[in-house]
């Protein structure tokens, strides 16, 4: 497996390295709690101090959790920058002038599915690390100019990439808590998947959508920030997911960053509503799999066979329920996008869902 | 992993590979995170704890013991430390209470004797109260514990959580027969016990 650096990946790394120096100075100067500043603390500072994050995290101190969780998201209809396309405006039709933004084969559904079962020991209250394993099936509808390819469908289906997660809280006093995580995914997900596609006889090699894993160590990062209010939780966060290197097959899957605004109120039986806000942005896919290009002047087949035609920026609205019942916690989210701004020509994505089930281990 | 400290290999066509060097500013970044893990370590002391601690030292301050011109006021920790080194760090911090007296930290056995102790803290893991292990020897001492029965027997000033707060019960009979005195202050912000009036 190539592990090199691209460009992109150094200048996005050095950032991340000052910002997180820069964190380092900021948390060993700021801890509201240090002794020397509770030593300080008057009566009535004592008196009025709340614990309200540790009331909250305390039965998970020293343990292990269990979660799965069901996660699903759907693609249909097209989009170029923020214009939609309809399916003709895509699809080449014979007779048409073939061009870099028409395919003679268009995805019309792309469905993709993942369990995620996740194992993670909290060492005590401020300290876990958790390992997932996702399994991933995805579906992909397709239509096309093709003789016998009118309307197909592609499949694939296995174990994505196994991720280790270390996640450390470095501030918390009774309302705000900071934490960060440092995370490393195998490419234990297939790139190989091979189907049958109207390329040739057989099966051949699937796009990028369709296969199960990037094929690159990647690495997740992310800092977190929680303000405990009197009748809610607010929080951000800004996530990151580096790829280092190209994979075996000459790619790259683009970095992507992602910045989460939410909340969480729980109502008197305990069951909370929460909402979030995310922007994401993506980069498209470096480097390129020559198995799926055709050897013609438009080499690509279809637009997710092209690298230009991924990466974008999203800004996605989910709305959640969590239920929690003694050790057990039960979690759904829905989301979709309100507003998409992607590169090339791509499927735009219509909603996701999830359902997780999580469960304190005594 | 081996192959990502030696590295290797093929330039794809887009990307543009960087000399193996560059990967030092990951080896900058996970050094930033480890190094700083290592100063937060100190901190894993739940929050109810560095209350309860910050409280065990105003005491000093706040109750009066009838030895005179007390130079230095013990504190003693008996079972189980929930504190480790952030209590030692909160004296190094302030050494002196508000009457410019020392405070010494003692961690002693439950029956050890060498040592009177002005402020007795006593945490046990599991059941403590009227069981727990005090050596009766200590006299002019202001026991202090969480247990709820701990205020049965020897106890004199118990801390409990409620409204996410750590809050103070004292059995003020029980420190004035022994003695001792509370500030109006200390008990102004405290619950007086049933039968402690």
């Amino acid at each position: 497996m190539c592990l090199t650096v691209s460009p992109s990946s150094y200048l996005t790394l050095s950032r991340l390295t000052l910002i997180g120096l820069v964190f380092v100075g900021v948390s060993s100067s700021s801890q509201a709690s240090t002794p020397s500043e509770m030593a300080e603390m008057s009566l009535q500072d004592l008196f009025t101090y709340t614990l309200e994050d540790e009331v909250s995290t305390r039965h998970n101190v020293r343990g292990w959790d269990f979660g799965i969780a069901y996660k699903r998201q759907r693609f249909e209809g097209y989009q170029s920058g923020t214009d939609k396309l309809s399916n003709s405006d895509v699809l080449f039709a014979p007779g048409d002038t073939r061009t870099d933004e028409n395919y003679p084969i268009l995805p019309t559904v792309i469905s993709q599915e993942a369990v995620v079962v996740q194992f993670s020991y909290q060492f005590d209250d401020l300290t876990s690390v958790s390992i997932g394993i996702p399994y991933i099936r995805q579906s992909t509808d397709h239509i096309s100019v093709v003789p016998g390819y009118d309307t197909f469908e592609i499949e694939s289906q296995g174990v994505g990439d196994i991720y280790l997660n270390y996640q450390r809280t470095f501030y918390q006093n009774a309302q705000h808590q900071w934490s960060w995580m440092l995370g490393l995914s195998a490419p234990t997900g297939s790139i190989d998947e091979k189907g049958d596609t109207p390329r040739g006889p057989g099966n051949q090699q699937l796009p990028y959508t369709m296969q199960l894993g990037s094929g690159t160590w990647d690495f997740p990062l992310a800092i977190h920030y929680q303000y405990s209010g009197d009748t809610a939780l607010w929080g951000a966060n800004v996530q990151a997911r580096l790829r280092i290197g190209e994979n075996d097959r000459d790619y790259s899957l683009g970095n992507r960053l992602t910045f989460n605004g939410w909340g969480r109120r729980c109502l008197d039986l305990g069951v909370c509503a929460t909402a979030r806000l995310s922007y994401v942005h993506w980069q498209d896919i470096r480097g390129q799999d020559d198995t799926i290009v055709l050897p013609t002047s438009n080499p690509y087949p279809a637009n997710i066979t092209d690298p230009d035609n991924y990466g974008g920026d999203k800004v996605n609205l989910a709305l959640g329920i969590e239920i929690p019942w003694q050790n057990n916690q039960l979690v759904m989210e829905l989301g979709a996008p309100l507003f998409q701004d992607l590169n090339g020509i791509q499927t735009r994505e219509d909603f996701s869902v999830s359902l997780g089930w999580n469960v304190a281990l005594q | 992993m081996k192959s990502l400290i030696h590295g290797c290999c093929r330039v794809g066509r887009r990307a543009k590979g960087i000399a193996i060097s560059r990967h030092l500013s990951l080896g900058w970044l996970i050094y930033a995170v480890f190094f700083w893990n290592s100063v937060s370590v100190a901190e894993d002391i739940a929050p109810s704890d560095k209350v309860k601690a910050a409280y065990l030292l105003h005491f000093s301050s706040y109750v009066s013991w009838p030895e005179r011109e007390l130079s230095s006021v013990n504190l003693c920790l008996v079972g189980d430390d929930p504190f480790g080194g952030y209590i030692d760090a909160m004296v190094k911090a302030k050494p002196l209470n508000r009457h410019g007296q020392k405070i010494v930290v003692h961690r002693l056995e439950a029956s050890d004797s060498s040592v009177h102790c002005h402020i007795l803290y006593a945490h046990f893991e599991g059941s403590i109260g009227q069981n727990t292990p005090i050596d009766p020897l200590q006299r002019e001492t202001l026991y202090v514990g969480d247990d709820e029965d701990f205020l049965a027997s020897r106890g004199m000033i118990r801390f409990f959580i409620r409204d996410k707060r750590v809050r103070l019960e004292v059995h003020l009979s029980r420190v004035r027969a022994a003695g001792m005195s509370v500030s109006s202050e200390l008990l102004k912000i405290s619950d007086i016990a049933k039968g402690g009036e």
